[in-house]
Order: structure tokens, then C-alpha cells, then sequence
């Protein structure tokens, strides 16, 4: 599953696409992933590959869709000639619920886990909005 | 004997002190990387000197009680003549160092419990990316190896394409660099030196603003992640008020990490972290020098015993 990983990062960057910033390896699969379950339908790799907003090889996004099917991490079916891509509850996602509650334990507010943002109050958000406002008006 | 005792120990003292008041300046202004490394690194070399000074005055008070001396074999006398120490001092050295251990063991067992369980869990996935069926807008990074991104199907549903890259670049940014265990050396330092109570935090941020500036890094575009971060923040604060959760310590931060992404950065002195690495480095030399001290008096304790020895 490593070398899987790495295989990713070397594929995008033996594409040699313009534009491209270098990834860490496994972001591209998450990214594919995350495409998917922000839909309510299966999409097609042409579908990924206009969704994600990065200038990426159909072959690169069908060999981690490929990738992601032996996994059991997705489904796909046969639609007309293509295949259509679904993503896959299993009870992994039961586990990462239960980190979830690890997460929100009260004694771990400053925590092991790190999440993108905490809660704000009023005025942090009031804060945030300032500097949002603020640059918005140079 | 290079400094008298209580000028090494007073030395740790500030310098834990100094060191506490700089931390949130370092967080605040330095790079993420560099205040991330600084802060973890330095806070456990000045915990290390906060235990050398009370270890070495409760060893030197029980070398002195003269059943300890003649069995080591040194003299009880020379040993007071050259280092002493009145007994108040040796008692609460005592009680500091029996607090920094049970500080410390509880700090591991908590937080070293939930850390396993976290690496556990990660081994269990297949993919970089856990989706929970959640309509709560979360994600966060389960450290391991290798660790795994956790996010909520409703804010992969609530973002776009740029945003869903920003927030998985800065999760993974997370997991890449480690920054379970910066937090967890910082929490261990504060365990054991209270006077480094406010590093968690500081590192806490230094980390965020690491991981923002490597999501800033991948997508190219600053003010993108910053504006990601924002609607993040308010949309899950409108959801926490309902929900009346109590609000997380790092409130302002998120502020702080908005500001820091749209300013540009600037050329600026270093001020923070000289005085930080300053105060680090007199921390060790003070510890380091209160260690030659010691066994130079227990050398001479030594001979001083096999000289009475021989001349009975
Ligand atoms: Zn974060």
C-alpha cells in the first residue's frame, strides 16, 4: 500500500503536466475520493477528472479510480462504454466515527487530533471578518 | 566549583520563565516550520533543565545524611562543606520533583492512550481519505503510520473543488510533518515545568499555521485557503452555537491563522526567536554547569572519605 502511495506521487509528476505543484504522496487519492462523496451520484473518471480543481491526466485520475476499486474503497458499474464510480460505506467509516468521539473528548480539547478549525465566539469570527473585509477593499 | 548553586538554579528559573513569555510571540510571527521546531524543541531542553535542578538538590541532601555517605563511600561533611543545602530546599525539591513525575505520567497515560489509540485506528484504513456520513461539518487528521484524513461527507458536500484541495492539503500537512508528536513533546514539557503552561498552545498554533501555509504552498494561492478557513469557521461556529458545545481554547487563532495567510510575508528581525533560543541555550549551559559542579563536589566528598579512611 506504500508503494501504491508512492507510485501516485511519481505518475503525476512523470506527467510532467504544467501548472502542477508538487503533492504529497496520498493527497491525489484523497482528493479523488473526496470528489466522489461530494456528489450524490456515481461519476464516470472524465467526471473526477473535470472536478477536481487541478490540471490532471485522465489516465492519471482512471489509474487511481482503478486503484481505489481494488481497494474496496469504491464501487463502479458499467455505464454504456465507461465505468461510473461510487464510493464505498464500510465500517471504516464506523471507526473514524469513534477517533471522531476521541476527538470531542473534553479532556483532549488542545488535542492528539487536529482539526481544520475549532468553533469561534463573536469575536474571533468578528475578527476574522475584519481581516477578510480589510483586504478585500485594497 | 564554576557558579554557586543558587545561580545556576535561579538561571533555569527565568529562563523557563523567559521562555514561557516568548512562546506565543514565536507562534505568532515566526514561519510555521521554524516557530513548530523551536517551540517543541526548546520547551523540552528547558523542561530537561527544570528536572536537573531539583534531582540534583535531592540527591546531594540524601548523599549528606551520613548512613547514605558511608555506604557510597564519600564524606558527609566535605559533601556539606562544599554544597549546602538547608533542608527546606531539599524538601521542596523533593515535592517539585515528585510533582514533575506525576504531572508527567499523567500527561502519558491520558494523552499517550488516546495517541495509540488514534495510531490503532489509522492502520486499520485502506485509503488516505475516511468519509463519515456525518451531517456535522468536521475533518481532522488521525496521526499514525501513515496517518489518515478524516472528513465529514457534508463538508465535502459544502466545498468546492479548491476548498476540498486546501482542507486535504492542510490535513495531510498534519499528518507529513508530524505534528501529533510536536504537540505531544510541548504537552510533556508543560507537564513537567509549569512555567512552560502556555507552549501547548503556542506549538498548538505554530502547527495550524504550518499546515496552512503548506495548503497555501500546494494550491498556490493564499488568500484561497484563507477564505477556506473562514467558511469553515463560520459555518461550524453557527452549528456549534446551536448545539451550546462549549467553544475550544484555540478560538482566536483561527483569526491569527486568516491574518497570517493574507499578509504578505515580510522581511522582519528575528527578535522572537533569538530571545527564545537565547533563553533555551542558558537553560542547558545553566543545567549543564550545575551537573560539573556536582560531581566535582562529590569527587572531592570521595577523596576527602578515602583520605579520613587511611589516616585512621
Ligand atoms: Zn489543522
Amino acid at each position: 500500500m506504500e508503494v501504491d502511495v508512492r507510485n501516485q506521487g511519481r505518475f503525476e509528476m512523470g506527467a510532467g503536466e504544467m501548472g502542477m505543484r508538487r503533492r504529497a504522496p496520498g493527497t491525489l487519492e484523497a482528493e479523488v475520493l473526496a470528489t466522489l462523496w461530494s456528489v450524490d451520484q456515481p461519476l464516470s473518471a472524465e467526471d473526477v477528472r473535470v472536478r477536481l480543481a487541478a490540471d490532471l491526466a485522465y489516465t492519471t485520475v482512471a489509474t487511481i479510480l482503478t486503484r481505489l476499486h481494488e481497494k474496496g474503497a469504491v464501487n463502479r458499474t458499467l455505464t454504456g462504454r465507461v465505468y461510473s464510480y461510487a464510493p464505498v460505506l464500510d465500517h471504516a467509516a464506523l471507526t473514524a466515527l469513534r477517533m471522531q468521539a476521541l476527538l470531542d473528548d473534553e479532556s483532549d480539547r488542545a488535542g492528539v487530533l487536529n482539526r481544520f478549525v475549532d468553533g469561534l465566539d463573536g469575536e474571533g469570527l468578528g475578527a476574522l471578518r475584519e481581516a477578510l473585509d480589510h483586504r478585500s477593499e485594497r | 566549583m564554576i557558579a554557586p548553586v543558587d545561580v545556576w538554579a535561579a538561571v533555569v528559573v527565568v529562563a523557563s520563565a523567559a521562555f514561557g513569555l516568548c512562546a506565543p510571540g514565536v507562534a505568532r510571527c515566526s514561519p510555521g516550520r521554524a516557530a513548530t521546531w523551536l517551540l517543541s524543541a526548546g520547551s523540552v531542553l528547558v523542561a530537561g533543565s527544570a528536572v536537573v535542578v531539583p534531582a540534583i538538590f535531592v540527591f546531594v541532601a540524601l548523599g549528606q545524611i551520613r548512613f547514605f555517605a558511608g555506604i557510597a563511600g564519600w564524606s558527609a561533611s566535605s559533601l556539606a562543606a562544599w554544597f549546602p543545602i538547608r533542608w527546606p530546599v531539599a524538601v521542596m525539591s523533593a515535592v517539585v520533583l515528585a510533582a514533575q513525575l506525576t504531572r508527567s505520567s499523567k500527561v502519558l497515560t491520558g494523552r499517550g492512550r488516546r495517541l495509540m489509540r488514534a495510531w490503532q485506528a489509522s492502520r486499520t484504513f485502506d485509503t488516505s481519505l475516511v468519509v463519515i456520513p456525518s451531517d456535522q461539518l468536521v475533518a481532522f487528521a488521525l496521526p499514525g503510520w501513515p496517518g489518515r484524513v478524516i472528513a465529514s461527507r457534508r463538508l465535502l458536500q459544502t466545498l468546492d473543488g479548491t476548498e476540498r484541495r486546501a482542507l486535504l492539503a492542510h490535513e495531510q500537512a498534519h499528518l507529513d510533518q508530524r505534528h501529533d508528536l510536536h504537540r505531544a513533546a510541548a504537552a510533556m514539557a508543560a507537564a513537567v515545568n509549569p512555567m512552560l503552561s502556555h507552549v501547548p498552545a503556542a506549538v498548538r498554533l505554530a502547527t495550524e499555521r504550518w499546515a496552512d501555509e503548506t495548503a497555501a504552498h500546494a494550491i498556490g494561492d493564499r488568500e484561497r485557503v484563507a477564505a477556506t478557513i473562514d467558511r469553515v469557521a463560520a459555518t461550524t461556529s453557527g452549528l456549534a452555537r446551536l448545539s451550546a458545545m462549549a467553544m475550544g481554547v484555540g478560538d482566536a487563532d483561527v483569526a491569527l491563522r486568516v491574518a497570517a495567510l493574507l499578509s504578505q510575508p515580510r522581511h522582519r528581525r528575528p527578535i522572537w526567536e533569538a530571545l527564545l533560543v537565547a533563553v533555551a541555550v542558558l537553560a542547558v549551559a545553566a543545567a549543564l554547569i550545575g551537573l560539573y559542579d556536582t560531581k566535582q563536589v562529590f569527587e572531592t566528598a570521595e577523596q576527602a572519605y578515602l583520605h579520613a579512611r587511611s589516616a585512621r
